[in-house]
């Protein structure tokens, strides 16, 4: 089994410089809210910290971090609680930007969980469906599957064709 | 073109500086805490034991006290239950010795009870201070037994007015230097503070070197570590373990300490 790291403040500091924007768009949309994404956040480092894993790349650090926060966020949306929460809070996004930016956003964010991270990773961080695969720990049929139900979902709110990449 | 839209309404997703700055401090601050635990791991057999109670068993585990005076004083203790061990005041206890801090989250540290033992939380005053050897048939460990009167109770069944006794995991005070105990070695008599000691029940033993001491026998009460569970009102501000408290982490003084440790009790 391998040695977990103690990493130093600056090596921390380094990583989450890095990762901290993907972190926090991937628990975004889950929590919906900043206040909730902020400690799921705080929480994906949190287990960085406590785990110590050792990377071989920073692709493989992005990676690990961006698993580590779905599962998280899964998690804190099993409670019961949680389901009762309201969905509305990235409403609050809206009139910050181009109207046709917080349609688009807002789309996005009515997508289901699964739907949302898997466009996330493929449109904006650009991973292919294979990569994605590995990320979530799902099958690649499975996340292809779900990029073309939010392909179609978005083309009904949206219009017009949304490409490949 | 949708894609350059869906990059346009991710890129509006990002954490405005205030909450950048929040989260890398309490990112650090938790990474600060680990390695402090780290550093103090010496105890490897307590790796068994389910980590949120980790550090009260290194407490358990390396627990030594007293608790009857002898008539002529600072003789040995009377040991009633245990058996293998000796116990007696310590003059000059020596340094050195790490305690194991496992990482807490504050809602475990405030957890009420610990296998059926209560934690108890009360405000109080040190009135006495002894340091004490326990001898597990040759091998020492150096401890300290604190009286503290109890001023006012938060939890537990203990009484505004008694006197408890508190085993604390380090000797207290003079030239004693042992890491990871910041906070208990400054349980200096006359010391006031907010006190979280776990309470000691008829099954709560130390075993060492085929030793066995029955904690009753020297104090009713023990803290789980040297940092945590007490919050000490000083001349320059309270002192706690900042660090493992991150709701008290800008405290000010102890009314301050009053009103987080009542929210966390609360909850």
């Amino acid at each position: 089994m391998a040695k977990s790291l103690l990493r130093t403040d600056r090596e921390l500091a380094d990583i989450y410089g890095r990762h901290k924007a993907t972190v926090y768009r991937v628990c975004f949309a889950y929590m919906k809210n900043t206040a909730d994404t902020e400690d799921a956040v705080q929480e994906t480092f949190f287990r960085l910290i406590k785990s110590g894993p050792a990377f071989g790349s920073e692709e493989h650090e992005k990676a690990w971090l961006i698993r580590t926060a779905s599962n998280l966020c899964k998690n804190v949306l099993r409670s019961w609680w949680r389901r009762r929460e309201n969905l509305d809070d990235h409403q609050n996004l809206r009139g910050s930007g181009p109207a046709e930016t917080d349609e688009v956003l807002s789309a996005v964010m009515g997508l289901p969980e699964p739907y949302k991270t898997a466009v996330y990773l493929y449109y904006y961080e650009g991973y292919d469906s294979a990569e994605i695969s590995k990320i979530l720990g799902k099958p690649k049929s499975t996340v292809r599957n779900h990029l073309h139900e939010a392909r179609g979902v978005l083309r009904k709110k949206l219009g017009g064709d949304l490409n490949e990449k | 073109m949708k894609n350059k839209q869906f990059i346009d309404a991710w890129n509006k997703i990002a954490p405005d500086s205030a909450a950048d700055a929040r989260m890398l401090d309490a990112i650090l601050a938790r990474n600060q805490a680990m390695r402090q635990t780290k550093k103090g791991e010496v105890y490897t057999m307590i790796q068994k034991f389910n980590r949120k109670w980790l550090a009260a068993a290194a407490c358990l585990i390396v627990v030594a006290a007293v608790a009857i005076p002898l008539l002529n004083g600072g003789g040995e203790f009377d040991l009633a239950r245990s058996a293998g061990v000796k116990v007696r005041p310590a003059a000059n206890p020596p340094g050195g010795t790490v305690f194991s801090l496992a990482y807490l989250t504050e809602a475990e540290l405030f957890a009420p009870e610990w296998r059926g033992m209560e934690i108890a939380a009360f405000e109080g005053l040190v009135q006495e201070v002894e340091n004490i050897v326990i001898d597990y048939n040759g091998e020492k460990d150096y401890r300290a037994i604190v009286s503290i009167e109890v001023v006012e109770v938060f939890r537990g069944s203990v009484e505004a007015g008694s006197v408890v006794r508190v085993l604390l995991p380090a000797p207290v005070g003079g030239d004693v230097r042992r890491t990871d105990t910041s906070v208990s070695s400054q349980m200096t008599v006359g010391t006031r503070g907010i006190f979280m000691p776990m309470k000691y029940n008829e099954t709560t033993y130390s075993e060492q070197n085929g030793g066995t001491l029955f904690l009753l026998d020297i104090a009713e009460y023990g803290l789980g570590d040297g940092e945590r569970w007490a919050f000490l009102d000083k001349p320059d501000g309270p002192v706690f373990a900042r660090y493992a408290y991150e709701g008290a982490a800008d405290a000010a003084d102890m009314d301050d300490i009053r009103r987080y440790v009542a929210d966390m009790l609360a909850d």
